[in-house]
């Protein structure tokens, strides 16, 4: 099985190679209109950990990527976020500012798209704001089975087979091994290939 | 008009040592020009983490040449891989391999007669600058060079240990039983947070108990050696000490960050029963070779010493100190 790959398909992904594995959960287009739209707003990719937010962050700055991304840490340093003087901005893991800091960016940048595992309303309320919510929260057979086939594809040395490919039924063993934690199934599904 | 297929095919020499020799095979249908044909050589570190890559080394293969029609060109080349760098690995948590991308650059005017259609069969593909892009994984199996400690005089570290929660938890549990009437709903929260501040009150207790422990650690031909200080007084039976060499990812993608480790090899293990201060205690480095300190990204190999004993509540203690091995040309190398 292992000899099929140039790489194990289910490590970390380059994000050069995320077009080729994403298939996003909202329409990209009108998400990009809105994005560029010049109404004020916040928009949130609201959900549990593992559910796919930072991914489809990434993939949706690299559509804009003339605009900021910050990817929050514990020790992140935020001023150079706050000073930032973009009017559009992104935002991994919003929790790691302060609820002070986080209702300066939303008064002071024209619109903003985050991560989160809790909605922002009160944030956004205080901070003028409308917030937008894009939900990471369940998971259905079609789409497991297409992330989890282009990144066979990706990772093939050359054509695969059916054999190779994962059947719906194999998918929804996983879905019901681990629910809709996407990040669970990509790392059980690591150490399979590894 | 018949369309030109470009056959390609990137060959790399086997070898034991850091060079590798190579060379890329070239065959045209019908004559067409390149502009530039550029090699690159990236380090990739994919695994349980984000994955990242290294630039290893670029260079230009060729300029300015026509490939005449059924003319098979093979044009060599070599790459050096640092002794820093690592050897091609495959552990429970990391991969580290290396990959070769030859980017073709057509002339602008014989484009047009390049069959397309192909590429997509070989993983190859033509890039929106109308280049064609080639890549080939291959493995690094260095087998000749040594091990070379650095230096260090540090302190060993109590280990955290899930053990100081267990207890803290029984602890707690114990509370809760004798007094069950009382501690209800939200009192099993506040029993969480004290089984937390407990487990961290016994390591702070027993790491006071057994005192600081210094190690000194340094090269001696082709191996090395340790020196631990005021070791008679560490408060620990059953002591012993040995080397761990370790691959450990940190998984910070998202929104928590988790560390995986695995142990790829354990040394033998050095009985400190009738060792006193100052006492040397000899390690041999292991027969695999390419297994240095290496740090990709979020992805490491580490080498970690080991102090484990018994404490006098009957618990394996170990303390560690993480340490750095090069990877560096044996003396016949040098030359």
């Amino acid at each position: 099985m292992k000899d099929k790959f140039q790489f194990n398909p289910f490590s970390g992904v380059f994000e050069d190679d995320l077009d080729a594995i994403i298939v996003p959960n909202f329409d990209i287009n009108k998400m990009i209109l809105k994005i560029k739209d010049p109404k004020p707003k916040a928009i949130e990719f609201l959900g549990k950990q593992g559910r796919g937010k930072t991914t489809h962050l990434t993939y949706l700055h690299q559509k804009l990527s003339e605009y900021p991304i910050y990817y929050l840490h514990k020790s992140s340093n935020v001023s150079s976020l706050l000073n930032d003087t973009s009017e559009i901005v992104f935002v991994d893991s919003i929790h790691h500012l302060s609820l002070r800091d986080r209702i300066q960016l939303f008064k002071t940048k024209r619109t903003v798209i985050y991560t989160t595992h809790w909605t922002r309303k009160l944030e956004g309320y205080l901070g003028q704001k409308k917030i937008y919510t894009v939900k990471f929260k369940g998971i259905n057979t079609k789409v497991l089975s297409s992330i989890i086939n282009q990144r066979l594809m990706l990772a093939a040395n050359g054509e695969l087979t059916d054999q190779d490919r994962f059947t719906d039924e194999q998918t929804n063993r996983l879905i019901k091994k681990f629910g809709d934690d996407y990040r669970g199934i990509i790392n059980y599904l690591f150490k399979e290939y590894q | 008009m018949t369309k030109a297929q470009l056959t390609n095919k990137i060959i790399i020499n086997p070898s034991k040592t850091t060079v590798r020799e190579g060379y890329l095979i070239l065959k045209s249908s019908e004559t067409i020009r390149v502009d530039r044909i550029l090699c690159d050589v990236s380090l990739e570190a994919r695994g349980q983490m984000s994955s990242t890559k290294k630039r290893i080394t670029s260079f230009v293969l060729s300029k300015n040449r026509t490939l005449t029609k059924d003319e098979e060109y093979r044009l060599p080349f070599t790459i050096e891989i640092s002794e820093e760098d690592t050897n091609t690995f495959t552990g429970s948590n990391v991969s580290f391999t290396y990959k070769c991308t030859v980017d073709i650059d057509i002339n602008e005017y014989d484009l047009d007669k390049i069959d397309r259609s192909l590429f997509s069969k070989v993983k190859s593909f033509v890039t929106s600058d109308d280049s064609i892009i080639v890549s080939k994984y291959f493995d690094v199996k260095e087998e000749e060079c040594d091990y070379e400690v650095v230096n260090a005089k540090t302190e060993l570290t109590l280990k955290q240990s899930h053990i100081f929660f267990i207890i803290g938890v029984l602890l707690v549990g114990l509370i809760f039983v004798f007094f069950s009437d009382f501690f209800k709903g939200f009192y099993l929260l506040i029993g969480l947070f004290v089984a937390i501040l407990l487990a961290g009150l016994i390591r702070n207790y027993i790491s006071d108990k057994v005192g600081l422990i210094l190690i000194n650690i340094y090269k001696k031909d082709h191996s090395f050696q340790c020196t631990l200080d005021k070791i008679k007084q560490v408060n620990l039976t059953n002591k012993h000490l040995y080397y761990e060499i370790i691959e450990q990812v940190i998984d910070d993608r998202g929104t928590r960050s988790s560390t995986h480790e695995d142990v790829i090899y354990t040394s033998s293990k050095k009985d400190l029963k009738h060792i006193n201060s100052e006492d040397v205690i000899p390690f041999t480095y292991p027969k695999r070779k390419g297994l240095h300190s290496v740090k990709y990204g979020d992805a490491s190999i580490l080498w970690r010493m080991v102090l484990s004993g018994k404490s006098y509540l009957g618990l394996t203690i170990k303390y560690t100190c993480d340490f750095r091995v090069k990877r560096v040309k044996t003396d016949s190398n040098k030359l």
